[in-house]
């Protein structure tokens, strides 16, 4: 009996791959693009997320649970597929790459000015070779264990409280300069890394989807809970000024035994940060694997994570990697949406093809 | 097979390692208080002074304090570093800024304080009426490290004041909210110990003037909600024609502000303060067992916190500045061009004050 | 010492006797291919066993019933009452009628009498016939408390070398007809016994098929012990994390027989393995069932506590003065530059070399004998650790820290599993002190993957949390109410993953 993925171990998978270093700077994307009160557009965001996600769901549904190299290459001839997917592999390693630089520098920025940065880059590395090499099952195992103790830092915001004051709200929504579009751009890239679910048909249970939906529910939940939250806590123009709101939040945090507990919070982080990492890579591994079914999956994987490791190597400062990660963010939710779409076209165009025969 | 070669990586990893550089603890200066004055070159105008603890061989513990001129802070920093065989670092600190330096303003020093992540976001502000570097240098025989006392000493303020909780996230905070203007507390040093002066109130980020302690205890009454307050009055009694001492303790105070906008030229703030307290001392001959003289007590304790109040808001409206946050209020009752075009600060002096005060004794202590 | 001597003499004169039976034993094999049995006779007998010491070899009735038997293997009572004195009254063609009442048979295979004699019986040659008849009396430990896992409320007894006694022992708080036995060999030399014992109807039959196969396809000479045995058929040969759970408490056997584990005993070891086993077993006690429940639970927390504790503690201390001086609250800082001052080396040389001490000092205990192992053991926690203070070689808040990360360790209730957490520390706090923070929250995480990525019998190692399954954890995470935990089997997977296929 092969295994197959549980729907409660997907939620929790999907909720730690989706990118939660945007989580960071949210508060103060949420201000510089949305005006006062910017926090309210991450439902908005979410509701299109959803969107989304409904259009996945209805690929298994109507595909009846094949995975989606069968449906396209029972229409599209594969050589004709092979530059798309090499894009889409083009994507999601660069992005994963970038968002391992952008995790590293934030981390030297705060705690480790002096350390080399290939080190990191090693760490990361070795622990994505160990989560790939496991496959997905081993995957989601871990991910639940991790899952445990990244969530154990949200407990931190109850030292919050006595400084939360509604007023600091304003009565305003939405004013001051404001870019709805490129700030939908910049949250939307906070619900990344869902796409990749499109290709876990063939491993999962009957009735998984639900999973997809509670899994970014949740996600949705602590970044609204987060950013409320810091939108009552800090000022309107203090957060404008501060690079990384959330980590001043933790900053001020202070247990009785341990002060500066941002430390080890963002430590912790880097499990988030090394799911999202994983999965992308992973399913960069799944569409080579499809492209050509006769080499080894481990050969996919070290080639993978050579790219990986070369990519993340490139840029020099943290200008350099956010202006990546806001172009390929931008990429990658053009696929998100794109891949989808384009999917279930073609099973329309297949079941409209079957309608006719059967007339026939 | 795989196994090994992660074993294999990670072990070569850690070769690398020798190139970051290690803070080990004894090695370091950790800076416990810094404080900023104007100093007296022109070139150089600002004047740091770092507090720092050093533990000798033998383990006695001792602190060391030493000054530099610069021209920014960071400047200062690195003259300093060249005059100690540590490493010198940012801990938990309290910082100070020399009174001169804060009617300056602040905001060139507070900026690189917010930039360095070596900070965290509570490090204490105080201001020193006088020079900071005094304060620092000044040995006061009951205490050992100077540091560690003002940082205990404002940690102590802050828990027993709210408004006195002073620290870089809420002097931030305040200053970049465009209705509430940020407040720090004064402390002294001419005399035997370190004592607190009153709360200096800002504006902008410009130091203008200061709140004694009887006006920063009204101010406490007047921002928000107060659990276990305390209250001192002095009261004129007509029939002696002395002054009596009243002090009220376990004081729960709820707060309410009201504003009303409808006349933008004439706006009118009305605070309603209900006040619940227990007393502590009282040098009057009324026999307070008698709800008579009860309600007549708390009468008299009713005008006085009206009247001190209002003292308070007129000299904070003479020096434009809003500690409470009326500017809050009145902003989240406004539509959002009315308040980008309105000048707040020109409004403010003419706010109208009605404050209203219901107090309520809830026993005399042990005795009548 | 003396069934030691047996043995290794059985083997020295094994090998010596060799060359002759090499032949012989070549031949036999051959014959067996073309004649089914090879005829028994005393003088093949005495041949192949050779001069052993405890070899004796007695005839009566004028050298026409010979016996043969090894005088270590056979209790001499039953010797007496059931051999001998038959044999000095009967006349030579009653052999059979003056035997009824032991245990004999007919056996006329050579290498059968062989092994008979081996086993502890007594080989009686009369004419054509060869009975094997069973005398069995080994010298055996009476059962006793068990040395290294103690309860204190709750029986106390523990399984010993013997097969015999440790059955007896199970067959007592198991009296059903459904508790089911396999037997198997392993050791070419050896013979040891392993059986795998089941109760039919809870356990799985899978799990018993592929645990039979896994130890009937282990190849080695000689079996020491049932330690190494689960280390031969292990799934993961290099983790440091033991696999296959074991205990000498025949409480805690049967209690997993109960839950529809497979146990397994074997001979002349008193620790027996069960599973399929997961993580969290080997933080169970029976010390936890036999309390109430809230109690229990509270002890179970206690555990996962302490195991963070011991990892963690003195790596964190390691990387907090190395890197991060900032996370040391301002009430703290002064105590710990003062103890810091005075030691001159780096911390994490100061740790490694603490942790080392106490290392030492445990194996050292470990093996002293108990008359001096308990001074030594004040002795040197003691006064070494006062010493070294004083001396400037390490902080007192070092000491104590390292003093309670060892004391935690000691709280997990197996004692393999204890050893390999503290194995672990060790790379914790190397690379806390190379790399802070980050470092220790890395390995922390590879620990992780590589503990759910273990299986055992392919059954996931992590059971009631990786692949969750929330009714399981009244059991193994906290200790519910009894109402409230499920009888029988907890739900486990037996299937191989796409990603072990890939891989093998």
């Amino acid at each position: 009996m092969k295994e197959r993925l549980h729907p409660f171990q997907l939620s929790i998978l999907i909720m730690m791959m989706q990118n939660g270093l945007v989580l960071y700077s949210l508060p103060r994307l949420t201000a510089e693009y949305f005006g006062k009160n910017g926090w309210l557009s991450i439902i908005f965001i979410f509701v299109l997320v959803n969107i989304n996600i409904m259009m996945i769901a209805i690929i298994y549904k109507l595909g009846k649970g094949r995975s989606i190299f069968e449906i396209i290459e029972a229409s599209i001839p594969k050589w004709v597929m092979v530059p798309i997917y090499l894009f889409i592999i083009g994507i999601w390693i660069g992005i994963a790459s970038m968002i391992t630089s952008e995790y590293i520098f934030i981390y030297k920025l705060m705690f480790f000015p002096a350390l080399p940065y290939i080190l990191f880059i090693i760490l990361f590395t070795l622990a994505s070779f160990q989560l790939l090499r496991g496959g997905i099952y081993q995957f989601a195992k871990a991910s639940v264990v991790l899952f445990f103790f990244v969530e154990l830092m949200i407990f931190l915001v109850f030292y919050l409280f006595p400084e939360f004051e509604f007023s600091r709200f304003t009565t305003f929504f939405f004013k001051g300069e404001t870019d709805y579009f490129k700030g939908a751009l910049h949250v939307y890239s906070a619900f990344l890394g869902i796409e990749v679910s499109i290709l876990f048909f063939p491993m999962v249970e009957k009735k998984w989807t639900k999973a997809l939906f509670i899994g970014n529910f949740i996600s949705m939940i602590i970044y609204l809970s987060i950013l409320f939250l810091s939108f009552g806590f800090f000022s309107f123009d203090q957060i404008l000024h501060d690079k990384y709101p959330v980590m001043t939040l933790f900053e001020y945090t202070e247990v009785s035994f341990l002060t500066r507990a941002e430390n080890l919070c963002f430590s912790v982080f880097a499990f988030k940060v090394l799911s999202t990492i994983v999965i992308y890579y992973w399913g960069a591994q799944q569409i080579l694997g499809n492209i050509n079914k006769s080499i080894k999956p481990n050969f996919w994987i070290f080639l993978i994570l050579g790219c990986g490791c070369i990519l993340a190597l490139l840029p020099d400062s943290i200008v350099d990697v956010e202006k990546w990660v806001e172009r390929l963010s931008t990429c990658a939710i053009g696929i998100a949406w794109a891949l989808p779409i384009f999917v279930l076209c073609i099973l329309f165009i297949q079941s409209f093809k079957r309608e006719i025969d059967h007339a026939k | 097979m795989q196994n090994n070669i992660t074993v294999w990586i990670a072990i070569c990893c850690l070769f690398l390692t020798g190139c970051g550089t290690s803070n080990i603890i004894e090695d370091l200066g950790i800076i416990q208080s810094v404080a900023f004055d104007i100093s007296e070159s022109k070139e150089n105008p600002l004047k740091t002074t770092v507090l720092f603890p050093t533990v000798s061989k033998k383990g006695t513990f001792d602190s060391h304090t030493l000054s530099a001129n610069g021209k920014s802070t960071h400047e200062t920093f690195i003259k300093l570093q060249n005059l100690t065989n540590l490493k010198l670092v940012s801990g938990q600190n309290t910082i100070l800024f020399g009174e001169e330096l804060s009617k300056k303003g602040l905001m060139n020093v507070v900026e690189t304080l917010t930039r360095d992540p070596e900070l965290g976001a509570r490090v204490k502000f105080a201001i020193v009426e006088g020079k900071g570097e005094d304060l620092l240098k000044k040995k006061i025989p009951a205490i050992e490290d100077n540091a560690e006392y003002l940082f205990t000493f404002m940690e102590k303020l802050g828990n027993q004041n709210k408004v006195l909780n002073t620290d870089k996230y809420h002097f931030l905070r305040d200053y970049y909210d465009d209705g509430i203007d940020p407040v720090l507390p004064v402390l002294s040093y001419k005399g035997k110990n370190v004592e607190l002066k009153g709360l200096g109130s800002f504006k902008g980020d410009q130091y203008v003037t200061r709140l004694t302690i009887s006006e920063t205890q009204m101010l406490n009454f007047l921002s928000g909600d107060i659990n276990n307050g305390n209250l001192m009055i002095s009261i004129h009694d007509e029939k002696s024609g002395k002054n009596e001492n009243l002090f009220l303790r376990s004081i729960n105070s709820d707060n309410d502000k009201k504003v009303d906008t409808r006349n933008r030229k004439n706006m009118t703030v009305e605070v309603l303060i209900d006040f619940k307290g227990s007393v502590l001392e009282y040098t009057g001959k009324i026999d307070l067992s008698k709800e008579k003289y009860q309600k007549q007590l708390e009468k008299q304790v009713e005008n006085y916190i009206k009247t001190h109040s209002k003292k308070l808001l007129n000299k904070l409206q003479k020096y434009k500045t809003d500690p409470i946050g009326i500017g809050t209020l009145v902003r989240n009752r406004v539509p959002y061009e009315s308040w980008s075009e309105m000048k707040w600060d020109n409004i403010y002096p003419t706010l109208n004050f009605d404050v209203r005060v219901k107090v309520n004794l809830i026993n005399t202590g042990k005795s009548t | 010492m003396g069934r030691f001597q047996t043995i290794v003499k059985e083997m020295i004169i094994k090998k010596e006797a060799d060359s002759v039976i090499q032949d012989t034993h070549h031949s036999n094999i051959k014959d067996a291919s073309e004649k089914q049995l090879s005829e028994a006779s005393f003088e093949k007998t005495l041949t192949e066993l050779g001069n052993s010491f405890d070899l004796v070899h007695r005839s009566f009735n004028q050298d026409e019933i010979h016996i043969i038997y090894l005088d270590s293997l056979v209790d001499s009572k039953i010797l007496e009452w059931e051999i001998l004195s038959p044999l000095r009254e009967i006349s030579f063609h009653n052999v059979e009628e003056a035997f009824q009442q032991s245990l004999f048979k007919r056996e006329n295979n050579q290498e059968k009498v062989i092994s008979g004699i081996l086993d502890g019986n007594v080989s009686m040659f009369a004419g054509e016939h060869t009975y094997l008849i069973n005398a069995a009396g080994f010298e055996k430990r009476s059962i006793s408390h068990s040395e290294t896992e103690t309860v204190i409320n709750g029986p106390h007894d523990s399984f010993n070398e013997t097969l015999k006694t440790n059955v007896s022992l199970i067959r007592r708080r198991v009296r059903s007809p459904r508790l089911k036995m396999i037997k198997l060999s392993v050791g070419e030399i050896s013979k040891t016994k392993v059986l795998l014992i089941y109760i039919e109807g809870i356990a799985k039959m899978d799990i018993v098929n592929q645990l039979k196969e896994r130890i009937q396809s282990v190849k080695v000479d000689s079996l020491s012990d049932s330690n190494v045995l689960i280390q031969m058929i292990d799934d993961h040969q290099h983790s440091p994390f033991p696999q296959f759970y074991t205990t000498e408490r025949p409480d805690i056997a049967v209690a997993k027989l109960y839950s529809g584990k497979v146990i397994g005993l074997v001979d002349e070891s008193p620790n027996i393995f069960c599973t399929p086993s997961t993580f969290f077993d080997f933080f169970e006690s029976s010390d936890d069932y036999n309390q109430r429940w809230i109690i229990g639970t509270g002890i179970r927390i206690l555990r996962y506590m302490a195991l963070f504790i011991t990892l963690i503690l003195t790596a964190f201390y390691v990387s907090i003065c190395t890197y991060h001086f900032e996370m040391i609250p301002q009430s703290l800082l002064q105590s710990i530059m003062q103890s810091r001052s005075r030691v001159p080396f780096p911390p994490i040389v100061e740790a490694i070399f603490l942790e080392i001490v106490i290392e030492l000092l445990r194996e050292a205990g470990a093996r002293l004998p108990t008359k001096i192992g308990q001074t030594i053991g004040i002795v040197g926690g003691i006064v070494i650790g006062q010493a070294a203070v004083e001396a400037g070689i390490t902080s007192n808040i070092l000491i104590i820290v390292v003093a309670v990360s060892a004391i935690a360790s000691f709280i997990v209730p197996s004692y393999i599993m204890c050893a390999s957490i503290r194995i672990v520390r060790f790379l914790f706090i190397l690379v806390a002190g190379f790399l802070g923070n980050i470092g220790i929250f890395f390995v922390f995480g590879m620990l992780i993957i590589h503990l759910t990525g273990l299986t055992n019998l392919s059954s996931p190692y992590f059971m009631p949390i990786s692949p969750t399954f929330f009714k399981d954890w009244m059991d193994s995470i906290v200790r519910g109410p009894f109402s409230k935990i499920k009888n029988g089997q907890p739900v486990h997977s037996l299937m191989q993953t796409d990603g072990e296929k890939e891989r093998n």
